[in-house]
């Protein structure tokens, strides 16, 4: 493998910085979590590249990908259940609204 | 600089992550949005096996695309039927979150220049040995995401159903 772990770390940044941009650029609550998603499995390719290069013996650096995954997809679930909640109460949910927003619209 | 079958699967891969990923950031439709995730979670897939974590690539399968993206599609078909016609993923704030973001990248690139260098050895251990150890060495880790999951379970069985009639 002549590819060093520069361009692997340098790939996780530039998913990272794309989900960033989501996260801040983005209206809809989903897209939002799904960008949160982008980062945090840019985290997670950052754990496997430093397990490849730095310690390729150590056992925990395969589990700490599947616990971080783990915590990933539970924030996510959680989100979408807020997101899905508080439609319930609202007719359309915004960031940067602070309460119900569309509420007025019915 | 001679390509090996490595760096054609780095570059290959590189380009459906970021191809993956910029159609999930900047398309309006969301449908495409969903696609162009499902990609990008399909490469990770893929960059895991790369470096030889198959039992990781297998989890990032089965919960992301089989249960993260079903989820999702479910939820914006579920929450934005009611709505008038496609759900709003228009950016205000484009340009500012443009620079937020490119400044982060280029920060972390120029970040890495002392990046560790060293010889590559092989990667030990089976996946058996991933199961031996979530229930030997690592129970209490395992236990505790287990206990984690059933909290966020019930948080949101609580959050969506628990309102009274």
């Amino acid at each position: 493998m002549s590819v060093g772990p520069g361009a692997f770390l340098a790939l996780a940044a530039v998913l990272f910085a794309a989900g960033l941009y989501g996260a801040v650029a983005r209206r809809g609550p989903l897209a939002v979590l799904m960008s949160l998603q982008m980062m945090a499995i840019a985290v997670n390719l950052n754990i496997v590249t430093f397990t490849r290069f730095v310690t390729p013996a150590e056992q925990a650096g395969k589990l700490l990908p599947v616990f971080s995954l783990t915590v990933a997809v539970l924030h996510l679930g959680l989100g979408v259940a807020l997101v899905s909640g508080a439609s319930r109460r609202a007719r359309s949910v915004q960031r940067g609204s602070a309460g119900p927003a569309g509420a007025g619209e019915r | 600089m001679e390509l090996n079958l490595a760096d054609i699967a780095f570059w290959l891969l590189s380009a459906i992550s970021i191809a993956g990923a910029a159609t999930a950031v900047f398309t309006r439709d969301v449908m495409r949005l969903t696609l162009g995730l499902g990609v990008f979670l399909l490469s990770v897939a893929g960059w895991f096996l790369y470096f030889g974590h198959a039992f990781v690539a297998i989890a990032q399968v089965f919960v992301y695309v089989g249960g993260v993206l079903v989820l999702i599609l479910f939820a914006i078909m579920f929450l934005h039927r009611s709505e008038q016609g496609l759900p709003e993923l228009t950016s205000r704030h484009a340009l500012d979150s443009a620079v937020v973001a490119v400044g982060v990248a280029v920060l972390v690139i120029t970040s890495l220049r002392e990046y560790v260098t060293g010889q590559l050895p092989t990667v030990g251990g089976a996946d058996a040995e991933i199961g031996v150890s979530l229930l030997g060495a690592y129970l209490p880790h395992f236990e505790a995401a287990g206990v984690l999951l059933l909290a966020a379970l019930v948080a949101a069985v609580v959050i969506v159903g628990g309102e009274k009639r």
